[in-house]
């Protein structure tokens, strides 16, 4: 068995759901593109957000953030 | 919380007492998905999407303020915090009446205003480890806007002053998040 780490059900019908993790901004569902509007200092853009990782979600999870939980799952020798 | 007492000296360390705000950042209550504490202090947001929370630059001329005014019913019945900040843009524009009109609209808003100290506080929100997310609005009363655009006469300065009200059963918390965090989130 293997710990991993997951966002619970309540939190999977966000599609945007983000946070940081040590200084970088993560989706926690699906990457997604967000638009930032154009400002008076700024032009119109567009930001990428990766998903987050295992480590990610292990981190956050360690951080204590309610949103991700942990599970365990078979390892394939375990299966067999 | 349980009843507990600890000690407490502020004619020890020099504590930096300076009043007031710095600046500030938005968003509605609803944007917050979840929060992280730890001891009690927010370290971190979770978002329904990036981008939510907006910068508040205002005048700083020793007029923002955010205090949180203590009150129990009859002297024993349950306490409650009037929580109210005040902040105050130099000017009249119609840039002013779109931002006033928008933000009033909002009937549940969460502040960080950035102390002069440099302390982060958070208005307009209360921890709830009960709750989804680990949060809530203020419990008492939402906190919300009244805008007022002053004109003033020739002699005076013409501005846009943002009241922001609610009430709480605690205190506001503090958070730990920087600037570049909350600006990337």
């Amino acid at each position: 068995m293997v710990a991993m780490y997951r966002i619970k059900p309540q939190f999977t019908n966000i599609p945007n759901l983000c946070t940081q993790i040590e200084g970088k901004t993560i989706a926690l569902n699906q990457a997604f593109v967000n638009t930032v509007p154009a400002s008076a200092s700024a032009p119109e853009r567009k930001v990428s957000v990766p998903v987050a990782t295992q480590s990610d979600l292990k981190a956050l999870y360690a951080q204590g953030c309610p949103c991700v939980e942990e599970f365990e799952e078979k390892l394939k020798a375990d299966k067999e | 919380m349980a009843c507990a007492i600890a000690a407490l000296n502020s004619t020890s360390g020099c504590p930096d007492n300076e009043g007031g705000l710095q600046y500030s950042y938005a968003c509605k209550l609803t944007d917050i998905t979840a929060i992280t504490t730890s001891s009690g202090v927010i370290t971190n947001f979770t978002m329904s999407t990036t981008g939510l929370w907006k910068k508040l630059v205002y005048n700083l001329d020793e007029t923002s303020y955010f205090n949180q005014q203590g009150e129990r019913t009859n002297e024993t019945g349950a306490l409650k915090y009037q929580q109210e900040a005040l902040l105050k843009f130099g000017g009249m524009s119609s840039a002013y009446k779109a931002f006033a009109d928008d933000i009033a609209d909002c009937c549940k808003l969460v502040f960080v205003h950035v102390l002069t100290n440099g302390s982060r506080v958070i208005q307009g929100l209360e921890i709830d480890s009960a709750a989804v997310g680990g949060f809530t609005g203020t419990k008492v009363r939402d906190t919300l806007v009244v805008p007022s655009q002053m004109g003033g006469t020739a002699a005076e300065e013409s501005r846009l002053e943002i009241l922001i009200r609610g009430k709480g059963k605690k205190l506001a918390p503090f958070t730990t998040i920087t600037d570049t965090a909350i600006e990337a989130l």
